[in-house]
């Protein structure tokens, strides 16, 4: 693992935020995920709609409330993905600890 | 991704933790009342074979299966969000276990109860344990999930 194996669809914060959230859930409406990301609709659909275009996301709408709301689950191929990111991202954390070790013990 | 720095991969493993958490801290927030709810339920369930009739019985196991399934469907809406329970942390796991335990051995002591004196005192018995049961396990969760979230 190395900072070429991080996931340029995942890598974006807020796709990255989406996704960890994604990760420990079975289903997160929209709203859901706006609010714990403090972000706002629009960006969220692009971020959502990046996600689910990549194979990372499906969503489903119910025909509860004002105009339905919108669930999101994380596919087989997404979890997969942020697993394999989330290792790169130790990798790249773990890379730069061995370093800095190396350059105090030299 | 040329552009990860070594602190920027950092910052997001140290928000790993509470983002992945997130769906576990809106279900510890869930109202203490569905217990003392789905034991009345259950309650009446149990208490209902005591009228001996088919019909009764049948349309006890559809009326009851039919308000939980109706209680867990607005619980989830609500809170927007529903936890993986696969792969739970480990002391949510320990939790979810001994609470599964303690289902199955309170089923065969409440239709014990029922089959061996009344299903009034079946149910009385169910709406205690699923109260009491039921409290416990979410103090339980709402602990683990603050001290998850805390380490």
């Amino acid at each position: 693992m190395s900072i070429e194996d991080l996931d340029p669809i995942i890598h974006a914060p807020k796709r990255f935020g989406a996704m960890a959230v994604l990760a420990g859930t079975e289903w997160v409406e929209f709203a859901f995920l706006r609010d714990h990301l403090k972000v706002k609709d629009a960006d969220l659909s692009k971020q959502m709609t990046a996600l689910t275009d990549a194979g990372y996301v499906k969503s489903r709408k119910s025909k509860v409330g004002r105009g339905g709301k919108t669930w999101f689950t994380v596919t087989k191929k997404g979890r997969s993905a942020f697993t394999a990111h989330v290792a790169a991202l130790q990798a790249v954390v773990e890379q730069a600890n061995q370093g800095s070790t190396d350059a105090v013990s030299t | 991704m040329e552009n990860t720095n070594p602190a920027q991969a950092a910052t997001e493993l140290a928000e790993l933790k509470d983002l992945e958490l997130a769906g576990f801290v809106e279900a510890a927030k869930d109202p203490l009342w569905l217990w003392p709810v789905i034991g009345l339920l259950a309650g009446g369930f149990f208490a209902s074979f005591e009228i001996k009739s088919v019909v009764v019985a049948a349309l006890a196991i559809v009326g009851y299966s039919l308000a939980i399934a109706i209680i867990v469907g607005l619980v989830v809406r609500r809170r927007g969000v529903q936890p993986r329970m696969n792969d739970l942390p480990a002391p949510l796991q320990r939790i979810w276990l001994f609470y599964g335990i303690g289902v199955g051995v309170a089923s065969v002591a409440i239709v014990g109860l029922g089959l061996g004196f009344s299903w009034i005192y079946a149910g009385i018995a169910a709406f205690v344990i699923i109260t009491a049961g039921g409290i416990w396990y979410h103090v339980a969760w709402r602990n683990a999930v603050d001290s998850l979230a805390a380490a």
